[in-house]
């Protein structure tokens, strides 16, 4: 360690206490503040260049009875004033104007100070003066002596006398306060540092205009600083680590050249279940998984493809059995809030032609009740390719190119069932530091049910996948309510998804 | 999605093999029925919708025995007849019109056995039975019944049997008012009958009552282990599901080496169908087009194998087509491309070399994105952070505690909370709780939300039109309407947009502090000084100001 590593304050200081050589308390130093030479002392002792030792110093105070009688003197003093040979009672209380209790204490301080004998006079106390009461009145009590002192200045136990404060004490005159205070010393290091170290030169710590302007900083050093000394913490206006984790995954599939599709989020079942060959008695489409709307309550359903729709559910297309039911339009005119994206990619089907290639992140819904692992809104990301050359070897290369490129090297595809898909792949990714598989959503090829009544008569790749799972995992927390929480601590101490 | 959950050791013995158990969850995995946890020696696996058939540890060993090559094509199951009928009552018709039923013979019974028993009924009535509605099930003790058997509708009051007992309880003879009011089972099922005069019936020739249907068995012929022959009846509202479920609880019986017997249905139209009835479907496969679908070069040989180790019959017609023969518990099976997943599923999906699509498209991001992301950039440079909301909201949150009158907005029909009933028509009333869940932290605070919310528009196909909208508040002893104003007219400045103001009364804001936003004279926002009642509502005792405009039109 050199000298010129220190701030300035610690060589100030060190030096100062080079110079003293001995303990010292810190406010008897007197270059510098108060509070800079305590902490500076601490930042040294912390470096092994000085000490600091604790010390206890009692005080003595004068109550508030001893502040008067250090003013007015002793009720024995009183007594004594007025007292010449012998006097009765009731003359040394109206002489000395004091009351009888009183009396009585300057009696028993009289009589244990040997100052007077005590007789019986016409009936009543009297007392006769002794010689060394006689001698008293011209010599100040010592007791008093040290009221006085008290008055003016602070006096420490151990300047005091012992047997007299054991008496103010008794008569609750005075009092002792105990005071924690630090010396501080330098240590053998630092006498080192400073001997090895020549004069003080003076150097920068902060630059400041004048100083550039001036050019002093040409004929001065610069204080070097501790790199590792803590800073106070910097809190950035963040975007939100959700909306952040989206427009990764948005440039990962613009990046690949997919247009961004965009669909209302009030939708009808027509889109959501039925043109994804969804039979009108499925499960999901009950009132248990899916938020329908009261208002607004019914849609207009598109009427070219009413027909398709319904031809495909009940016989089937070309060589589809169908499920063989008697589909409704009334059903189909429900509106809900969409349970999932995919309900968008219908409708773009219907209107596109291939080669496309679209996507979007954007927000499904779902009946369930909050709890930290499920919401009842959430985003997927959702994508389709459109073109007579595309097939399953494709979807599971776009997967994982997906993943890939979203930090996720290990991804491995199960089947899985959707009505609307065949192939079915649910995608999941290993994620090294749970050790485990995490399956995130669903995709595959579009069944010709879907395609055809739409108007394509190419393969269909398509996705849904779950965005706030895998955003649980990236951030790491366990508790997925925290995404919407919008806890401005939260948001600004997650990091680390660029 | 449904769970089974079976014994590992039985499950081997089933499949006559033993892997370890890494082997297994990759094996199931690819098979598309993954394991969803072990404990001990119980594992339970997650089985998708479409395969009632794998609902049982004996279904699952079948496909996996054909997965793994053990024993592949389609499992023919002896059956012989017994000549039983069943007479299916025009009284029926309307409530529950379709029965199918199976004798079995030489039940084997022990432990594994009877839980998976227990489980597939469980799971047949929650999946595709669709809680007992699509299709129920009853087993019996077949020593106990007089064939023939009678499948009649009767009026409650003239039904009256002693039900099955539960557990220790024992329920004595009930009516079936009784039944549906008192028996658990009565009252979980009671409202499949709710809306009929007469309730389904089973019973035989003595007029001993089978089950009241679909609710409860009747306590005579309960089964137990150490029953010897069993009688199922599968009845519903859909022929081909009933006759599915028969198969496929009758399959798991002849799987533990039970012999089937079969029985004639006869319904009133003097039809008769013989129940159960294994025949398999056929179906034509081009092996181009499973070629094309998957970007392989299979031929037509390979495509069979494939086809049979998904314990599929498969005939090779010639080079170019072979003939699937679909097991009967395969309803799912509606299109060659079903079949071609089948052979994707055989060939495995660990297998395939994958390869990016060939599809050259340019890429672009919509208009309305591109502009969040310059709003977001200035937003974050004027130091407001962003939050995101949820879209479901509640009136008393987005109106009434803004201080607002409630005007149309979307309605949820089926709420699951009362916190979360409506869309979301403004985004500030959520921001304002945004400041509120923040309230212990320094201020000053700003924050941003760019977010969708739905307003009605009876012009749109789906009654609403959805709108991308920016919202944002400063929450600060010092904010105050010229603070506001002069980062409006900074945001809309570097977004090029020229825009002009007007004084504008809106009851979250001060009366006289609240400006609208024109853009080419439409209104787009407004922002101003959030009035003290707001404030009040919220909890909160900060000045605020706010500003909200749609990003659609800009």
């Amino acid at each position: 360690m050199k000298i010129s590593d220190l701030h300035p304050q610690e060589e100030q200081l060190l030096r100062i206490l080079h110079k003293k050589g001995e303990k010292i308390a810190p406010e008897n130093i007197s270059d510098m503040e108060l509070i800079a030479v305590e902490r500076t002392a601490y930042w040294l002792s912390e470096k092994d260049l000085a000490t600091i030792e604790e010390q206890i110093t009692t005080f003595i105070r004068l109550t508030s009875e001893g502040k008067t009688i250090a003013n007015e003197g002793f009720v024995e003093e009183k007594i004594l004033s007025v007292l010449d040979s012998k006097k009765t009672m009731s003359q040394i209380i109206t002489e000395a104007n004091i009351s009888n209790k009183d009396f009585n204490i300057g009696l028993g301080w009289m009589k244990r100070r040997q100052w007077v004998t005590i007789n019986k006079e016409e009936g009543q106390l009297a007392l006769e003066l002794t010689q060394k009461g006689e001698e008293a009145k011209n010599i100040e009590l010592p007791e008093k002596r040290l009221l006085k002192k008290l008055l003016s200045q602070e006096l420490t136990k151990k300047e005091c006398d012992e047997n007299i404060i054991s008496v103010l004490r008794k008569r609750n005159l005075v009092l002792e306060e105990e005071h924690k205070s630090r010396l501080i010393s330098i240590s053998d290091k630092g006498k080192n540092l400073v001997e090895s170290s020549g004069a003080s030169i003076e150097r920068i710590n902060l630059l400041t205009p004048e100083i550039i302007k001036d050019g002093t900083w040409k004929n001065k050093t610069f204080r070097a600083y501790d790199v590792h000394s803590p800073v106070p913490k910097m809190l950035p206006a963040k975007g939100h680590p959700l909306r952040l984790i989206i427009d990764k995954i948005r440039h990962i599939f613009l990046e690949m050249g997919f247009s961004e599709m965009r669909g209302p989020m009030v939708e009808m079942s027509f889109w959501n279940f039925d043109a994804l060959f969804q039979p009108q008695d499925h499960p999901a489409r009950e009132m248990a998984d899916t938020f329908y709307m009261e208002a607004p309550s019914m849609a207009k359903l598109p009427e070219k493809l009413v027909q398709p729709v319904k031809s495909a559910h009940e016989n089937g297309t070309t060589g589809s059995s169908g499920w063989g039911y008697k589909w409704s339009e009334e059903v189909a005119k429900k509106l809900l809030l969409r349970t999932h994206t995919t309900a968008v990619s219908a409708r773009m089907l219907s209107q596109i032609k291939p080669p496309a290639k679209i996507f979007s992140v954007d927000r499904a819904f779902r009946n369930e009740a909050i709890d930290y692992k499920h919401l009842m809104e959430f985003h997927q990301v959702e994508g389709i390719v459109v073109d007579p050359s595309v097939t399953f070897k494709d979807l599971l290369g776009l997967l994982k190119e997906f993943y890939y490129k979203l930090g996720f090297e290990k991804v491995r595809f199960r089947p899985a069932y959707f009505p609307y898909t065949e192939m079915s792949v649910e995608p999941e990714i290993w994620f090294e530091p749970k050790q485990s598989w995490f399956e995130l959503g669903g995709s595959g090829m579009f069944r010709p049910e879907v395609t055809k009544p739409l108007g394509i008569e190419c393969p269909v790749l398509a996705w849904g996948l779950g965005l706030e799972r895998l955003a649980m995992l990236v951030l790491q927390d366990n508790d997925i309510r925290d995404l919407y929480k919008n806890n401005l601590k939260w948001i600004q101490n997650k990091g680390g998804i660029y | 999605m449904a769970t089974i959950s079976f014994n590992i050791q039985d499950f081997f013995s089933l499949i006559d093999k033993e892997l370890d158990m890494e082997e297994l969850d990759h094996k199931l995995a690819m098979l598309g029925v993954p394991i969803e946890g072990i404990v001990d020696d119980t594992i339970e696996v997650e089985v998708s919708p479409n395969r009632p058939d794998l609902l049982s540890v004996e279904g699952i060993a079948r496909a996996f025995r054909g997965f793994i090559g053990q024993e592949t094509g389609n499992k023919k199951y002896k059956l012989e007849r017994s000549g039983v009928k069943i007479n299916v009552d025009l009284s029926v018709k309307e409530i529950r019109p379709f029965i199918a039923c199976s004798i079995v013979k030489d039940v084997a019974f022990n432990d594994e056995f009877i839980a998976s028993i227990m489980q597939i009924q469980e799971k047949l009535h929650a999946t595709i039975g669709r809680k007992r509605v699509k299709a129920a099930i009853g087993v019996y003790d077949y020593d106990t019944i007089e064939a023939p058997i009678f499948f009649k509708a009767l009026e409650p009051n003239m039904i009256e049997f002693e039900p099955l007992s539960d557990g220790n309880t024992q329920y004595g003879w009930m009516s079936a008012r009784e039944i549906l009011l008192r028996h658990p089972k009565g009252k979980d099922y009671a409202q499949t009958l709710e809306n009929f005069e007469k309730f389904p019936l089973l019973v035989d020739s003595k007029s001993l009552v089978l089950a009241l249907i679909p609710i409860i068995n009747s306590d005579d012929t309960r089964v137990e282990e150490g029953t010897k022959n069993i009688f199922i009846d599968v009845t519903g509202t859909d022929l081909k599901t009933v006759m599915q479920v028969n198969n496929i609880l009758s399959s798991v019986f002849a799987e533990r080496g039970a012999k089937l017997e079969s029985v004639e249905i006869i319904y009133p139209d003097d039809v008769i169908i013989s129940s159960p009835s294994f025949e398999t479907r056929s179906m034509d496969l081009e092996v181009s087009y499973a070629n094309k679908l998957l970007g392989l070069a299979l031929d037509a040989e390979d495509c069979a194998e494939l086809l049979k180790k998904m314990r599929f019959g498969a005939i090779v017609k010639n080079n170019s087509s072979i003939t699937a023969q679909i097991p009967s518990y395969r309803t799912d099976i509606m299109h060659s491309i079903d079949l071609v997943e089948e052979i994707a599923i055989a060939y495995g999906y660990d297998m395939f070399d994958i390869s990016i699509p060939r599809v050259p498209t340019t890429g672009k991001e919509l208009d309305l994105e591109k502009n969040g992301r310059y709003l977001r950039q200035l937003l974050l440079g004027f130091g407001f952070t962003e939050v995101i909301n949820f879209i479901i909201s509640n009136p008393r949150k987005q109106y009434e505690k803004m201080n607002c009158e409630e005007n149309d907005f979307p309605l949820i029909e089926n709420p699951n909370s009362s916190d979360y009933t409506s869309v979301r028509t403004w985004l500030l009333p959520l921001i304002m709780e945004n400041l509120f869940e923040n309230r212990m932290d320094a201020y000053p605070q700003k924050l941003f939300e760019i977010g969708d919310i739905s307003l009605l528009d009876e012009s749109s196909d789906v009654g609403s039109v959805t709108i991308r909208r920016c919202g944002g508040v400063i929450a600060d002893v010092n904010t105050h309407f010229a603070h506001i104003k002069g980062i409006i007219l900074e945001l809309f400045s570097n977004l090029g947009i020229p825009i002009t103001l007007e004084s504008f009364e809106h009851n979250s804001f001060i009366s006289g502090r609240a400006a609208r936003i024109l853009v080419n004279n439409a209104p787009v926002g407004y922002f101003g000084e959030i009035h003290p009642e707001v404030i009040v509502q919220n909890e909160l005792e900060i000045p605020i100001t706010a500003f909200e405009f749609n990003v659609e039109e800009i």
